[in-house]
Order: C-alpha cells, then structure tokens, then sequence
C-alpha cells in the first residue's frame, strides 16, 4: 500500500512538473508492473508508450554507438601502426650502424670509406676514368665526321643520277 | 570542426532527431528522414559560420523550426486542397477504435496538444532531457518550460482519465 502511496504522490508532482527524471523513472518502472489499482491503471498506456519509445530510442543509439566505436578502434590501430613502424626502422638502422652517427659517410664500391683523403683520390681515380672514356668518345666521334665528309663529296654524284633517272 | 567531427556528433544524434520528427509526421519515415537532412544541412552551414558550443541543442533546435515548418506548409497546401480532409474528434469511429484496442501510438496521444505542448512532452517523456536543456531547444526559459509541460501533461490525464470512465460504463 504503501509504494502505492508514494506513486500516487509522485503522479500529482509530474502532472505539475515539479518531477525531476529520476522521479519520472521510477513512475515508468511502476507502471511497467503489473498495475492493480483502478485508479492507477488509467496512467499505465501513457507512461507504457513514453517508456516503448524511450527504449526504442535507446536500442537506435545502442547500434550507433558500437557501430562506431569499432570504426574509430580501427582507425586508431592503423594511426600506431604506422608510428611503430617508424620506430621499428629507427631503432633497426641504429642497431646495424651503431657507430657511425657522426663520422662521414661514404661507401664507394662496396667499401666503407671513414678517411677523407684515401675517399678523395678515390673520387679523383674514378673521374680519370671518366675523363678516358669522354676522350674515347672524342675519338668515335672524330671518325664520324669523317663519314660525314665522305657523305657530302657523294651529294653531287647522287644530285647527278636522280638528274639521270628523271631524263629517262 | 572537421567534417569527420560532423559526422560522428551527427551519427550519433541521428536516432534521437529521427524519433523527433517522426512525432511530427503521418506519412512515413522518409518524410522524417528529409527533415532531419534538412537540419543536417542547416547545423552544417551554422558551424561554417562558428564554433558550436552545445551541437545537440542547437540541432534540435533548428529540427524542432524545420517540423513547424513542415506542419505550416502542410496546413497551407494540403487542407485547402484536399476536400477529403478530415479532422479527427473525440467522436471519431477511427480514434474510437484507436483507444478500445488500446493501440499504443504515442502520437494519438500528443495529438490533441498544441505543438509547443507536445515537443516539450516529447524532449521530456520520451528524450529524457532536463529542464534547461529543453528550455535552450525551444528557446525559452525553464520556467516556461515548467508550464508548457504541466498543461500537456494536465490535458493527458484528462484524456487518460475520461477514456478509462468510457471503458467502464
């Protein structure tokens, strides 16, 4: 009889707005019940259709919310993914060169070269070499323009026959 | 905010904004879908323009503007036009029918209030938002709210109470 009371209590307070929403759960619960008073039972459809739709709001945003949680959970993997890739290749390179932070660096056929002097002759052995082969190439290229020039003495005999074949 | 941030304060009011509209409708839910784009697309032009502080009210705010417009225009185009209009009373065999089954339509029940009456019960009753939180969706202050809310709900309890004397006799 007593939560009876109590309902009947709150019921007036919602009807004047005074309720605060925990109140008004308490009223939605009740009514969820099975109701037995007469009086009360007018009120049980009403507070039953805010307390469906409620839930049904609910449910909706239940699904939204896991739909996206998972969608940012992913998103965020791939984000430290590739950060701790970054890191794996820092923490990689450091560990196979481990001495060599600060010295110059310079590997020339294979050969890891620390002293700058032996590295610059190096560098001055392979420009020679360079330079041999643009003289080569000189060369080839002198032996061409003397094919030109043989070309050049032919044009007059070539001018001569198509002269020839156009009289025929 | 970034339209990413958009999506996810939008996604996750979808549901809510859809129930709201869907109070305001008869025909469907596609026409309360419509709505909600179109508040969508309201709350998205206003955030290019500045900072929202509270996304929530503000988008119930423009969606409870979009529905009241929705019912002017309805009032305007579809009433006049439409010789078999028809206002459902009391009498009606329909809603007669309608409280004998007992249908449990939330909307039969908010349709007898005027709209202020029935968003204000539909924020509370339904949504679950405080005071001030309603107030700052219909503009307004708490105190009006308070009113708002004892009306609707005094007019419920007379519909609630004459329907139970009308079983019983």
């Amino acid at each position: 009889m007593e939560k009876i009371d109590e309902v009947k209590a709150l019921l007036e307070r919602y009807f004047n707005a005074e309720t605060t929403l925990k109140e008004e759960q308490i009223l939605r619960d009740y009514f969820r019940t099975d109701v037995k008073d007469e009086e009360l039972l007018a009120y049980k459809p009403l507070f039953n259709c805010f307390s469906d739709e409620a839930d049904k709001i609910k449910e909706l945003e239940h699904i939204d919310t896991s739909i996206q949680s998972t969608s940012l959970k992913r998103s965020f993997h791939f984000r430290w993914i590739s950060v701790a890739a970054a890191a794996a290749l820092a923490l990689f390179t450091y560990l196979i060169m481990p001495e060599r932070g600060d010295s110059l660096k310079l590997i020339i056929d294979g050969v890891n070269v620390y002293n700058k002097e032996l590295a610059m002759s190096k560098a001055d052995g392979q420009m020679s070499n360079i330079n041999s082969m643009m003289g080569k190439f000189k060369n080839s290229t002198a032996q061409l323009e003397s094919m030109g020039k043989v070309g050049d003495a032919l044009s007059p005999l070539r001018s001569m026959g198509k002269a020839m074949t156009q009289n025929d | 905010m970034t339209p990413q941030e958009f999506n996810i304060v939008v996604s996750k009011l979808r549901p809510r904004l859809i129930n709201f509209a869907s109070g305001f409708v008869k025909d469907g839910a596609s026409t309360a879908d419509d709505m909600v784009q179109e508040a969508i697309i309201k709350l998205w032009k206003s955030s290019e323009l500045q900072e929202i502080r509270n996304p929530e009210a503000l988008t119930m705010h423009i969606l409870k503007n979009v529905c009241l417009d929705y019912l002017k225009l309805k009032k305007n185009n579809m009433d006049s036009l439409n010789p078999n209009f028809h206002i459902y009373t009391d009498n009606d065999p329909l809603v007669a029918v309608e409280h004998k089954d007992e249908l449990c339509s939330i909307n039969s029940y908010l349709s007898i209030l005027p709209h202020d009456q029935m968003i204000a019960v539909r924020l509370r009753d339904i949504m679950g938002y405080e005071m001030d939180e309603i107030a700052k969706i219909l503009g307004t202050s708490e105190g009006n709210v308070r009113t708002l809310l004892s009306r609707a709900r005094q007019r419920l309890r007379e519909k609630l109470l004459a329907n139970g004397k009308d079983r019983r006799s």
